[in-house]
């Protein structure tokens, strides 16, 4: 799967290279950067030069980085570099299904809501801007500790997060695809709602949904991290990048290396995603499409 | 823009951003199956369920009300370090282990405010009969309210409000005469009809009640104005211990009047300072008893200071980072991290390195897989001690028992199983038990403790989940019985026989229970027994030693380090937990980290 | 327009009671008596008693709910059993800190997005324009506690100019208030910043290219002068509007952010609240928020159309 990404984005390169030179060198280093932390998250466990982030004492407590242990260890002496890619691994799988849940309920509403309209936009868009309205972080925590600190119930409660924002989204694209000429002809010419909606709007709507699935990742990378940060994300020994931080947090003064290396990774990692996403979103000419 | 893209063009990106998009979801799907199928325990798995606490640091702890003690929480800190670091043996340690000496040459100055900096706040409020005090709430308690009795030399209780304390032989009726022209901040009298109401009123309470029924009192007589008589059914030799924490905030019945929520907003007690507000969380102030009964050596009214603002800050760090930038003029302090520099910056009072308290993984004994004696014990075999120590406490030699060195009981081999993990996994895989549950709080500290505990336990084969609860409920789930095994910091010890109701199955076998771990040891049932028998301090010390081995026999619990306390303070704080006893007698200082603020006062 | 105002308001009455009323039915679910919870496990009868008729327990869920409704909306919003803190004490006590802290961060905020937006706007592609949208583009990936978690180590740890201490209020001094209350607010608006600044910047260069602007810089207006009159003006309905939308996010953020400083505003209140398994305060006060932020967006809505001719027009 992973490969797919990389093939696909070189394969485009020459086209886009002369004009945008720069942001295609940016651009690559993002693809380059995510590959990266994806392959590891997907890999870690046949990794051998990992070592098992769960061990103590594989060296001294709160040693800094060095050539042994790239990103330094822990409190316990667990070593960072393989904690943070395992930190990695779990706040993929759960930003990724959140994502991917998110994109197609989001998508069904907005699309539904955009190419009907009335009534149906009418409820949908109501739900959407009070859900927007409403302090979505809160609402997570509400769902996590109402049912559990587990990855499924955390799961849950970040792609409800994703939901209202991606309709909203979806439904500006139906909206404005709705109204194309293309559209409109078929229409005439007799083709019916489904057809309409499945082989004219939808095709065009996909896209920019693939786009903003990038942006959607960050956002959720992100409140996944608040939860663990304020500690009630998945429990341990789980790792992930936010119990990370919330465990080195108390040790900024003697041992910065435990949270600011992860809290790095995580921000290099949301970087690439949101330019990947813009860029696609560049290209692609969608507006109005900022989460 | 849009015109610059050609058809084609425009196709490549759609379906190159719906692979990109399809890849990152995929990945991120298996990266979650692998995850739990890698059984090693990463995946996530998060019930609901008990906990507890302790780790190095603040939390809210422990326990709940009765006695001579209470609960839990360990934190760090300790004995090599604190034989080097500690006072006795440092040269910069002189203020710390003899603040009267300098002192007493200087005057006294009245006036000011203390900020003093506590571990937490406290739950249910200023109630004596329902608050779960910790340290930090004794603290509050003994600037609102005098104890009845406090600990004295050589392990007795001596009278502190009370004039006398005494008992027939067999220790089943106790007379308690209070001193004349006390009052309570309300101007009402503290009288034998108070006292009398003290008493009823604990009786009462869910926690308090529990002690109270145990010594099963027939009547209670006012005698004269200030004297009350109890009679017993049976002996309760141990009963002034009890006097000197939750027992012993004597509060006026114009308090008790106010119902339970009542009293958490408005505690009247005759204590030197009185309630001014309390801001859960943030603050709690109270201003100088101008009535107070109590005067200094010299003969000088009390308290000095004008008022006293306690801060609860949670965090370890933080609470030694505003002590260091003088936000805070002292504070309350449970942690083996940071000794050297608490010693070198501050003024520090340490807790004597007797009758500390003892940091251990409380088992639920009647829980399986908990349940079992011979898991218990594969599992002590299955703990690196001396490992955890080293790496989050500073290197202390492993508790052996509840009892630390120099307490009556303590045992430098009490046969508690060694580390072997060869003989630990062994018993496991022959037991068949694959599977265990530790608890923990959220707090940072806490769950690398029990993080190292649980890793070190897998080394042996077993499957270890960790569950995390909030600070606030872990001590309600040890009452309940709702937990399996989690930290917890416990136990002075002061009196052997003041300790029953932890660990007496008596207490045990109700829903809500004190015997938190539910431990059902007739060796250990006898001992305490027995120990309400006798106030003879050698006889007491084979009880405690014989309760010790029993523990260690049955791997009851499993001991890691004992905890000292320290009280922290800026140089122009003087006096702390001086306490001047009418009758000249010392009280033993820094009990358990609880101090009086009664005499002391900031050089201007 | 009272119309759109008026359906505004329906929609939202409607989504918060179906809302609450969902929320209620999966309390409803949770194993346990709440009101044995509610005390953390110690509590006599009489109190236990005392709670369930507070609490309407004896009733089916949906009675349960229509009371529950009926005391909010009668200013009766109920308190914790735990600390014996009434609903109203506890947000008197946080609701001023989180105002304070959301206040502070949206003058930094746009104090720094106004003039970056007009310049980067007015320079379009030019190097300050480049690396102010590049700095913008890094805030917008920098999640609030790990920006949070390197401002304490550089600013209060490292060079200890602020301090960690917990809120202190203005009444103990402005300085003493402005150390505690500076790195949250900056925290907090470093979030801000970006979403006000690219939409600033966008609206400017639209603006820029409109007819009245082109009279104006005809007429020989000083740049700085077209700039704020006839640039900034239209785009400060944007920002208003954006200022309403963002306002849900900047609660988020304040829950990580009073967290990270220890600051016990209304985020924390949230937390400890959920964390308690106080469940009915949580939702009464999100079910207030909400209340608050549909009808603050729905003003701004409004006053967007009034003043702007161009909008009421289509």
């Amino acid at each position: 799967m992973t490969d797919v990404t990389t093939t696909a984005v070189t394969g485009s390169q020459p086209e886009v290279a002369p004009r945008k030179h720069r942001h295609n060198v940016a651009l690559w280093l993002s693809v380059g950067w995510l590959f990266l932390v994806i392959a590891s998250a997907v890999l870690a466990p046949w990794l051998g030069f990992l070592d098992d982030p769960q061990k103590p004492l594989a060296g001294q407590p709160e040693e800094g980085p060095g050539w042994s242990h790239w990103f330094g260890t822990d409190q316990l002496g667990r070593d960072m570099f393989a904690r943070s890619v395992w930190g990695g691994r779990l706040s993929l799988s759960i930003a990724g299904p959140a994502v991917g849940i998110g994109i197609v309920v989001g998508g069904v509403l907005g699309v539904v809501a955009g190419y009907f309209g009335r009534w149906i936009d009418l409820g949908v868009s109501s739900v959407v801007n009070v859900a927007l309205a409403l302090p979505a972080l809160v609402f997570a925590l509400f769902i996590v500790t109402m049912l559990g600190q587990s990855y499924i119930n955390v799961t849950i409660a970040v792609t409800i997060l994703t939901i209202p924002a991606i309709a909203r989204i979806a439904r500006a694209q139906a909206l404005r695809f709705a109204a194309r000429e293309f559209v409109t002809v078929a229409g005439m010419m007799g083709a019916r709602w489904p057809r309409l909606l499945f082989r004219e709007v939808l095709p065009n709507v996909v896209p920019a949904l693939a786009s903003i699935a990038f942006l959607a990742m960050g956002i959720v990378i992100i409140a996944e991290g608040s939860l663990s940060f304020i500690g009630v994300s998945v429990g341990s020994p789980s790792i992930t990048w936010g119990n990370i931080l919330a465990a080195g947090k108390g040790r900024l003064e003697d041992a910065p290396h435990i949270a600011l290396i992860t809290g790095g990774v995580m921000f290099v990692t949301l970087m690439a995603l949101n330019f990947v996403g813009d860029e696609m979103l560049r290209r692609l000419d969608v507006r109005e499409a900022r989460i | 823009m849009a015109g610059f893209l050609r058809v084609s063009k425009l196709a490549r990106w759609r379906w190159l951003a719906l692979f990109c998009a399809l890849a990152l979801v995929a990945s991120a799907c298996g990266g979650g199956n692998d995850d739990d199928d890698a059984g090693g325990g990463v995946a996530a798995e998060a019930t609901a369920a008990p906990e507890t606490p302790s780790g190095g640091d603040g939390d809210d702890a422990p326990a709940p009300s009765g006695d001579g003690d209470d609960g839990a929480e360990p934190s760090a800190g300790d004995d090599s370090d604190q034989d080097a670091a500690a006072p006795e043996d440092t040269s910069d340690a002189t203020e710390a282990e003899a603040p009267e000496a300098p002192e007493a040459a200087l005057e006294p100055q009245y006036g000011g405010t203390l900020v003093v900096g506590l571990e937490a706040e406290t739950t249910n409020g200023l109630n004596p009969v329902n608050a779960q005090a910790a340290v930090s709430g004794h603290i509050l308690f003994r600037a609102l309210y005098d104890t009845l009795t406090i600990e004295g030399p050589g392990g007795e209780a001596v009278p502190n409000l009370l004039e006398s304390i005494t008992s027939n032989d067999d220790f089943s009726e106790w007379t308690m005469t209070l001193r004349p022209g006390i009052t309570f901040h309300d101007g009402t009298p503290a009288d034998s009809a108070a006292l009398k109401r003290h008493f009823d009123e604990q009786a009462k309470g869910t926690l308090t009640g529990i002690t109270v029924s145990d010594w099963e009192v027939q009547s209670t007589d006012i005698v004269d104005d200030l004297t009350i008589k109890m009679t017993l059914a049976k002996p309760f030799a141990p009963l002034p211990n009890f006097l000197t924490s939750h027992l012993g905030y004597f509060g006026a019945p114009s308090m008790h009047d106010l119902g339970a929520e009542g009293v958490a907003r408005n505690p009247i007690g005759t204590g030197p300072f009185m309630l001014e507000e309390w801001i859960p969380n943030e603050v709690t102030r109270m201003v100088r008893n101008p009535d107070y009964w109590r005067t200094d050596a010299e003969g000088r009214q009390l308290p000095y200071l004008d008022a006293v603002e306690f801060r609860p800050i949670p965090d370890t760090d933080g609470r030694f980072a505003a002590l260091r930038a003088g936000d805070l003029d002292a504070s309350s302090v449970n942690t083996g991290i940071r000794i050297d520099e608490y010693n070198e910056e501050f003024k520090t009072y340490w807790q004597p390195e007797e009758y500390n308290e003892t940091t251990y993984l409380l088992l639920n004994n009647s829980r399986p897989p908990y349940d079992n004696a011979e898991f218990r014990r594969a599992l002590a075999q299955c703990t690196d001690r001396h490992t955890f120590n080293t790496i989050r406490w500073d290197g202390q030699v492993p508790a052996t028992g509840p009892f630390s060195p120099g307490t009556p009981g303590y045992l430098e081999d009490s046969g508690f199983p060694a580390y072997d993990p060869g003989a630990g996994s062994a018993t496991i895989a022959r037991l068949g038990i694959t599977s265990a549950q530790i608890g923990t709080t959220n707090d940072p500290a806490n769950l690398l403790n029990t993080e190292l505990i649980a890793s070190m336990w897998r080394d042996c084969g077993l499957g270890v989940d960790i569950t995390q609860v909030d600070q606030a409920a872990f001590i309600t789930n040890a009452v309940i019985g709702n937990f399996t095994a989690f930290l917890w910091r416990q136990h002075e010890s002061f009196d052997v026989g003041a300790e029953r109701i932890w660990w007496h199955s008596k207490f045990g076998q109700a829903a809500i229970a004190l015997n938190f771990g539910r431990i059902d040891n007739p060796t250990i049932d006898e001992a305490l027994d027995e120990a309400l028998t006798t106030k003879d301090l050698d006889r007491r010390r084979e009880l405690a030693e014989q309760i010790n081995r029993s523990f260690a026999e049955q791997a009851h619990y499993i001991w890691f380090y004992h905890s000292n306390w320290l009280f922290a303070t800026h140089d122009h704080v003087h006096g702390v937990d001086n306490l001047t006893l009418p009758d000249g007698v010392e009280h033993h200082r820094v009990f358990g980290g609880r101090v009086f603020l009664t005499e002391t006062w900031i050089e201007q | 327009m009272l119309r759109f105002m008026g359906m505004r308001m329906a929609q939202l009455a409607v989504v918060v009671l179906a809302v609450t009323l969902l929320f209620y039915w999966m309390l409803n679910l949770l194993p346990g008596n709440p009101c044995v919870a509610a005390f953390g496990g110690a509590a006599t009868q009489e109190q236990i008693a005392e709670c369930e008729r507070d609490r309407n327990l004896g009733d089916p869920v949906i009675v349960q709910w229509a009371k529950w409704g009926g005391d909010v909306l009668t200013g009766d919003f109920g308190k914790s059993y735990l600390t014996g803190r009434s609903f109203g004490e506890a947000i008197n006590h946080a609701l001023p800190r989180t105002l304070l802290l959301l206040a502070y961060s949206q003058i930094l905020a746009l104090g720094a997005a106004i003039p970056l937006g007009l310049y980067t706007g007015y320079k379009q592609n030019s190097v300050g324009d480049k690396i102010t949208s590049g700095g913008a583009f890094a805030l917008l990936s920098t999640p609030v506690f790990v920006l949070g978690l390197v401002l304490i180590l550089v600013f209060a740890v490292r060079l200890d100019w602020f301090d960690l201490s917990g809120y202190q209020p203005i009444s103990a001094g402005l300085v003493a208030h402005f150390k505690v209350m500076f790195l949250p607010a900056v925290t907090l608006a470093a979030g801000l910043l970006p979403v006000y600044l690219r939409l600033l910047r966008t609206d400017v260069i639209g603006t820029l290219q409109e007819d009245f602007v082109g009279t104006a810089r005809a007429k020989g207006l000083p740049v700085r002068h077209v700039l704020i009159r006839h640039v900034l003006r239209p785009s400060s309905f944007t920002l208003l509007t954006i200022f309403g939308i963002q306002a849900a996010q900047a609660v988020n953020g304040a829950i990580v952010v009073e967290f990270l400083f220890d600051l016990d505003g209304v985020g924390s209140l949230l937390v400890a609240w959920v964390a308690a398994r106080e469940f009915l305060l949580v939702q009464t006060l999100v079910a207030l928020i909400a209340a608050v932020f549909v009808t603050v967006t729905t003003f701004v809505d409004l006053l967007y159309s009034v003043l702007d001719p161009r909008i009421r027009r289509k």
